[in-house]
């Protein structure tokens, strides 16, 4: 591995970033954790917690049933131009109607992470024919590896008009919170 | 389970007694554990600031509280390093704030204690590194802490920073010169 930092400060910087400190340090701090553990516990024991929880609860009910229109996946989902090595003429079409099966995948991944959110790089290799022979992932920030998967699968299952070549396609999505 | 030879326990039936009778002694014994590097991994993302106690208790708080999320039991020191991790980056992004905002001042990362201190010389060259560091955006810092400080490898860095490979590699030789020719004082 080359690193860019010299060999003698990066000594330095690991020998002074060692993580390792004095018993005393070490034994404070340990006193310190148990001590704010136990300030949380008797926090979420407590009534004040209790009814602040049930304020919240009343809040959140009463805000979901004034909401006319529920949050769903679908504004959320964004496809950026996709990039093709050579023309193929209903890339973007197809691709636009991929988006439907790209938000189950969301929401699947939502139900079980409701702060889910990221972008992925989906690459794709299409016969001359227009059948996808192989999908993957290029590069990804953030979601599971589940809701990427299932990313794959989805552009796997497409079709596209062939055009005589092989062709490989980039596809940018991203999914974020906005409501 | 008894207190007594705790210490010998591997971390999955640690784990599991914190989760099912929240068990300090045994919490206590994946502090021992796990502390040093969970700092390490603190100090080399953030800096060898003394403020790290507090991330570090934050860490091991989140850890105790999120125990039922861990997929494996015998997993304890990965999840903890991607808690630990998660604290840094919250961290490096008040931070960031706070000097946007002008709150205070840029930190002076390493408490410098002056001539007569025979590390004085090398704090200052490592205050400086981290520096440099702190003009970098926070994914690419971590990215690069965790490689050449920590000296992990591409993949568990990818893994503990939830991006893919490429990602880590594109960061990586975007922000590589910039630390060196920083560093030469050539920026």
């Amino acid at each position: 591995m080359t690193n860019p930092i010299p060999s003698q400060l990066l000594e330095q910087t690991r020998t002074l970033t060692s993580g390792e400190v004095a018993a005393d340090v070490h034994d404070a701090s340990r006193r310190r954790l148990f001590e704010r553990r136990e300030q949380r516990s008797r926090f979420w024991q407590s009534p004040v917690f209790a009814g602040a929880v049930v304020v919240v609860v009343v809040v959140l009910i009463a805000n979901a049933s004034l909401r006319r229109e529920p949050a769903t996946a679908e504004r959320a989902v964004s496809t950026e131009p996709v990039v093709v090595t050579e023309r193929l003429s209903d890339a973007d079409k197809v691709i636009a109607s991929l988006r439907p099966q790209f938000r189950k995948c969301y929401q699947d991944g939502l139900s079980l992470d409701p702060n889910l959110a990221g972008k992925v790089v989906l690459g794709a290799t299409v016969d001359p024919q227009g059948a996808v022979v192989s999908a993957s992932v290029v590069s990804f920030e953030g979601l599971t590896p589940e809701v990427r998967e299932c990313l794959v699968q989805v552009v796997r299952g497409a079709h596209f008009t062939g055009n005589g070549h092989s062709t490989e396609l980039k596809i940018p999505v991203a999914f974020n919170q906005a409501r | 389970m008894l207190a007594m030879g705790l210490a010998e326990e591997d971390d999955a039936q640690l784990v599991t007694a914190v989760r099912e009778d929240r068990s300090d002694a045994a919490a206590r014994v994946l502090f021992d554990r796990y502390a040093a590097l969970v700092r390490r991994i603190l100090q080399r993302t953030l800096g060898p600031a003394r403020e790290v106690e507090d991330q570090l208790q934050e860490t091991f708080l989140a850890f105790f509280r999120q125990l039922g999320e861990l997929r494996s039991d015998g997993s304890a020191r990965a999840y903890l390093v991607s808690i630990a991790i998660r604290i840094a980056r919250s961290e490096l992004r008040r931070r960031r704030l706070r000097r946007i905002l002008r709150l205070t001042p840029a930190e002076e990362l390493v408490e410098l204690a002056g001539n007569e201190d025979p590390n004085w010389e090398a704090r200052r060259a490592v205050s400086r590194l981290f520096a440099i560091l702190d003009e970098l955006d926070t994914d690419s810092r971590l990215a690069f802490a965790l490689r050449h400080i920590e000296e992990m490898e591409l993949t568990d860095v990818a893994s503990a920073l939830g991006i893919s490979l490429a990602t880590v590699k594109r960061r990586l030789t975007k922000v590589e010169p910039i630390v060196r020719a920083r560093l030469a004082g050539e920026l």
